[in-house]
């Protein structure tokens, strides 16, 4: 029987593979709004010289981004809670997916089992459903094993010229050690 | 100063090779009827991303000057769109608002506290190094050129007459339409 790793890869570990993964997937431009289980991505986001990050008051804002990017000829990505799904349903709906603009949406997925906090349930329940509704390909990266998703809904989004959601829950963006 | 005579002021100073994002409704027809020779973008729905969809050609397209023609009601609903744009640090961005405190398009009704702001107040309470309101129609054309002309980050808000602006039919392009034509000029001429 193998003995339990000392050491486990830890927020800032994996945030830096994201960022590589976003790089292969041809991404240079991040549009971000901070939520706590972000911290260590967006950290590792400004920390890379190759990627511009562009801090938004409000999520939808970061699909204009995004979609005035793509116009001019660079791929785009926004960073932000699920609540930034919500609150951009009009954005998607009616700029990217009417103008059939690719994008991702990297967003934390909280308010699921995951979660401990009673604020954030509802997110949960209705993100994936919100999206669905929109027209929105989503999918769920749990770990570090999904991260390949990033490349692939980039690539998905760019052939579909629609926006693309990956929904990211705790243990694809905390440290192993952050458990409850 | 009439909407026309501001497009037309425009036209007369704008570099050739700048790119023109225009915000939704009236703002686009009025500088589609210039028939310029700047390779344009005529936006659509939702109202408020405009500044955004701006910031983000801006941030692609570095060497090119970016305007963006927006109308003050599409404007307002973005306000914090300012803070972004100050804080992406971009320098190829110039922003010029339709102010006329009316959803035009929509019927004409007022827009919330209208006429008491100050949509220049606002934008270098954001931080933009030039922000001006063109009130005087015996100095526009001269405060048009000078926004134009600023070597960064600019904004200006034009005082427009209110005018009727009935609600068109259709245009000719749908929206995918008007992107994919935008995008192979921008490719032509790269």
């Amino acid at each position: 029987m193998m003995a339990t790793p000392i050491q486990t890869p830890s927020a800032g570990d994996k945030a830096k593979l994201i960022v590589q993964h976003l790089r292969r997937a041809g991404i240079d431009l991040v549009a971000t709004l901070p939520d706590a289980w972000l911290s260590s991505l967006l950290d590792a986001i400004d920390a890379d010289p190759a990627m511009t990050m562009v801090r938004v008051t409000r999520e939808d804002e970061g699909v204009g981004i995004c979609a005035g990017a793509f116009l001019g000829g660079r791929k785009a990505a926004l960073v932000a809670q699920n609540a930034g799904l919500l609150l951009s349903a009009n954005a998607l709906a009616g700029l990217a997916m009417h103008h059939q603009v690719p994008l991702i949406l990297v967003l934390a997925q909280r308010g699921g089992p995951d979660d401990d906090q009673y604020y954030q349930v509802y997110k949960g329940r209705v993100t994936a459903p919100v999206a669905r509704a929109i027209g929105l390909p989503c999918h769920v990266i749990s770990s570090v094993d999904d991260y390949h998703l990033i490349e692939d809904g980039a690539r998905q989004a760019y052939l579909a010229r629609s926006p693309v959601v990956l929904l990211l829950n705790r243990a694809a963006l905390l440290g192993d050690d952050a458990r409850f | 100063m009439q909407r026309d005579l501001c497009a037309r002021i425009i036209r007369h100073h704008l570099k050739s090779d700048a790119l023109v994002y225009c915000g939704l409704g009236t703002a686009s027809r009025t500088w589609r009827a210039q028939e310029a020779a700047q390779i344009s973008y005529y936006g659509s729905d939702p109202m408020g991303i405009s500044v955004s969809m701006a910031l983000g050609l801006a941030l692609a397209q570095p060497r090119r000057d970016v305007l963006l023609i927006a109308g003050d009601g599409d404007f307002v609903m973005g306000l914090g769109s300012l803070l972004t744009v100050v804080g992406s640090e971009v320098q190829n961005l110039k922003i010029l608002i339709f102010d006329n405190g009316r959803y035009e398009t929509g019927g004409s009704q007022s827009l919330p506290a209208a006429p008491k702001y100050s949509l220049a107040a606002i934008a270098h309470g954001a931080g933009f190094p030039h922000a001006v309101n063109v009130h005087d129609d015996f100095t526009a054309e001269r405060d048009i050129q000078e926004f134009l002309t600023q070597p960064g980050l600019a904004f200006a808000a034009v005082r427009i007459d209110a005018e009727a602006s009935p609600y068109p039919p259709a245009p000719a392009r749908a929206q995918v339409e008007e992107r994919t034509l935008f995008m192979a000029r921008l490719a032509e001429r790269s």
